[in-house]
């Protein structure tokens, strides 16, 4: 009796790894993941970064040249820059997050919902949703994070409301041409349920467009956030915030540009982070570009 | 066509429409009684029950919510948005004189950033991968990445207080004193500028690189057309139309980075206007300047879907 050899099957890349392998090849978007992930790490770890208590005052060393002692000075109050600038991190990162979150769970839903009834239904939503949209995002999240009186929470409902209608919109567009596919009709006669259809085969199809427009709005909100804090209507002091120290160094430009240069250098790399990671997203995951990528390293 | 337009203004008044509702009710539902920020203001005079509830009555404070909403609406219909309780003054005086200021500013960035953004992003696109894609690719990533008042301040920095070339602050009319007003603008207009210039680049690379790769374009190299006329009318022709799109997003950018830019440089635009009002919860201002910006922008909306038509024939509006 011989055995019988079954043919090997031919080893499959999963769609995750060639994704990663056409991230990993492009510098940029490479350098954007890594900024990314010190800038998550910075964040969580702060207590055992920061040299010093961000809150601490001493009014004895205030105004600091950059030293040995504060790397980067200190502030008005004699805090440590350096402390504040990494503590400031945890700021931007849960305002990030959270904001995101609201985005994409109220405005996704929006979405969904729209798509999938349309009519009455999405006609209500979609106007809602331009009204939304024809107010620039910073001034929408600038009125209502002063009526709610700024904080960290505030701050976070004000953002989320502003990329809000962007999620909205591209998840009706998406899941709109998700519909049409036959797996759906085919769902359907079998008797799949609305909510089955919708979170078994709208929602995961529709999904890469999402992510891209996900990574790039955390490095919009972020921004937004360092705005808001700048113009005294964001995150209230003593919370350290990118925008708010900036603002705070503004008065001893001359005597102490650090204070106002090194958080707003933070927030700029971590923005440029989130935006080159967004676009070698975009690219890894954009169809069209099958193929084309992966060998030569190079963008289109 | 026509049919299509009216459609849209229609449309665009409903969402107007929505918008003031919006407004109106998320401003009065929360905390924060304006005449209460108004005597803490420090006059004193005015603190007793019986003036404050005449100055209610004044500014129609004591109505029902729907019958203020609808006496406000009926109002900016005919032009009256109401007095600022914190300026002591009419909010369309008080619009008017700022939002010409924020105009100037923002057509000579809007202006600046399509034309230099498209420009380099077709020198980028047709020098692909070589040494001054990069370089503007990287400038233009930094753009669209560093905080506008950020970029202001170093601004402010070097070119204000090191090397005193510029003034750091201020606005005056050009009318007035050209020179002058020149000299002030060139900071702000460059800081409001440099991200719509970033964005409209990178938007003209990767199409203009999507069209390269065009049939049509490999025909005119094909047929032996110089590349001149290759690259003006085969490629550019077709390649900005996603670059239209921006330059309608151009419009919300420029107002929402007033905000910002107006207050780092102290210009007396709209954007700071609507900054120190939602500070002192002067909501009649906010709800005009809202109402106004969000008309704008429709508009300005309606013009770019408008002009895909003229731009692309294979466009037809049902």
């Amino acid at each position: 009796m011989t055995t019988l050899e079954l043919p090997k099957a031919e080893q499959r890349h999963s769609e995750f790894w060639r994704i990663m392998t056409v991230i990993t090849r492009r510098k940029l978007s490479l350098i954007g993941f890594i900024i990314i992930i010190l800038f998550v790490l910075t964040a969580i770890f702060a207590n055992w970064l920061a040299p010093y208590d961000p809150y601490e005052m001493a009014p004895e060393i205030q105004l600091q040249q950059p030293s040995l002692h504060h790397l980067l000075g200190t502030d008005t109050l004699g805090r440590d820059t350096l402390s504040r600038l990494i503590y400031g991190a945890r700021t931007s990162l849960i305002i990030g997050l959270g904001a995101v979150a609201i985005g994409v769970i109220v405005g996704q839903s929006l979405g969904l919902i729209a798509s999938y009834f349309g009519g009455i239904i999405s006609g209500i939503i979609m106007r809602f949703m331009d009204a939304l949209m024809a107010v620039p995002g910073i001034m929408s999240a600038l009125v209502i994070s002063a009526i709610l009186g700024g904080g960290i929470k505030n701050v976070v409902i004000a953002l989320g409301v502003s990329v809000l209608a962007g999620h909205c919109r591209l998840m009706c567009s998406q899941a709109l041409s998700v519909k049409q596919n036959d797996y759906i009709v085919a769902g359907r006669s079998m008797g799949a349920s609305d909510v089955r259809v919708i979170f078994r085969h709208i929602l995961p199809n529709s999904f890469p467009p999402l992510l891209v427009l996900i990574t790039m709005d955390l490095g919009v909100v972020i921004i937004s956030e360092a705005g808001l804090s700048f113009l005294g209507v964001g995150v209230m002091p003593p919370t350290p915030a990118w925008g708010s120290m900036v603002n705070d160094g503004y008065r001893y430009l001359l005597t102490l540009p650090v204070l106002s240069f090194a958080p707003g250098l933070a927030c700029m790399l971590v923005v440029f982070g989130f935006s080159m990671a967004g676009d070698g997203l975009r690219d890894a995951l954009d169809p069209r570009l099958r193929g084309t990528l992966g060998e030569t390293g190079k963008g289109p | 066509m026509q049919i299509y337009i009216i459609k849209r203004l229609l449309l665009g008044l409903v969402v107007l429409f929505l918008l003031t509702f919006i407004v109106f009710m998320v401003m009065r539902l929360l905390p924060g009684d304006p005449l209460s920020l108004f005597v803490a203001q420090g006059d004193i005079s005015i603190a007793d029950e019986s003036k404050l509830d005449a100055m209610r009555a004044e500014y129609g404070l004591d109505k029902p919510l729907l019958v203020q909403y609808f006496f406000w609406l009926g109002n900016a219909f005919s032009g009256d948005l109401g007095k600022s309780i914190f300026y002591q003054a009419k909010v369309t005086k008080l619009i008017s004189e700022s939002m010409p200021v924020t105009i100037h500013l923002g057509i000579l960035a809007v202006a600046l950033g399509a034309f230099f953004g498209i420009i380099f992003g077709i020198t980028c696109a047709l020098r692909r991968d070589k040494a001054i894609d990069s370089l503007l690719t990287f400038i233009a990533n930094i753009g669209i990445t560093a905080p506008p008042f950020w970029l202001g301040i170093l601004m402010i920095y070097l070119f204000g207080l090191q090397l005193r070339w510029l003034p750091i602050q201020g606005y005056t009319s050009p009318v007035v004193d050209f020179w002058k007003s020149s000299r002030q603008l060139i900071m702000p207009v460059f800081c409001l500028s440099f991200f719509s210039l970033s964005s409209i680049a990178r938007q003209t690379r990767s199409s203009m690189l999507e069209v390269v790769r065009q049939d049509y374009v490999r025909t005119a190299w094909a047929k032996g057309l110089r590349e001149r006329s290759i690259v003006v009318r085969h490629m550019i022709k077709n390649g900005l139309i996603p670059v239209v799109t921006m330059l309608g997003m151009q419009v919300r950018m420029v107002f929402g980075g007033s905000v910002l830019i107006e207050t780092v440089f102290n210009v007396p635009g709209f954007g700071r206007l609507m900054v120190q009002s939602v500070t002192s919860h002067d909501y009649l201002i906010v709800q005009a300047g809202i109402l106004i910006i969000a008309a704008i922008v429709i508009v300005a909306n309606l013009l770019v879907d408008i002009s895909y038509g003229w731009l692309d024939p294979r466009i037809r509006y049902g």
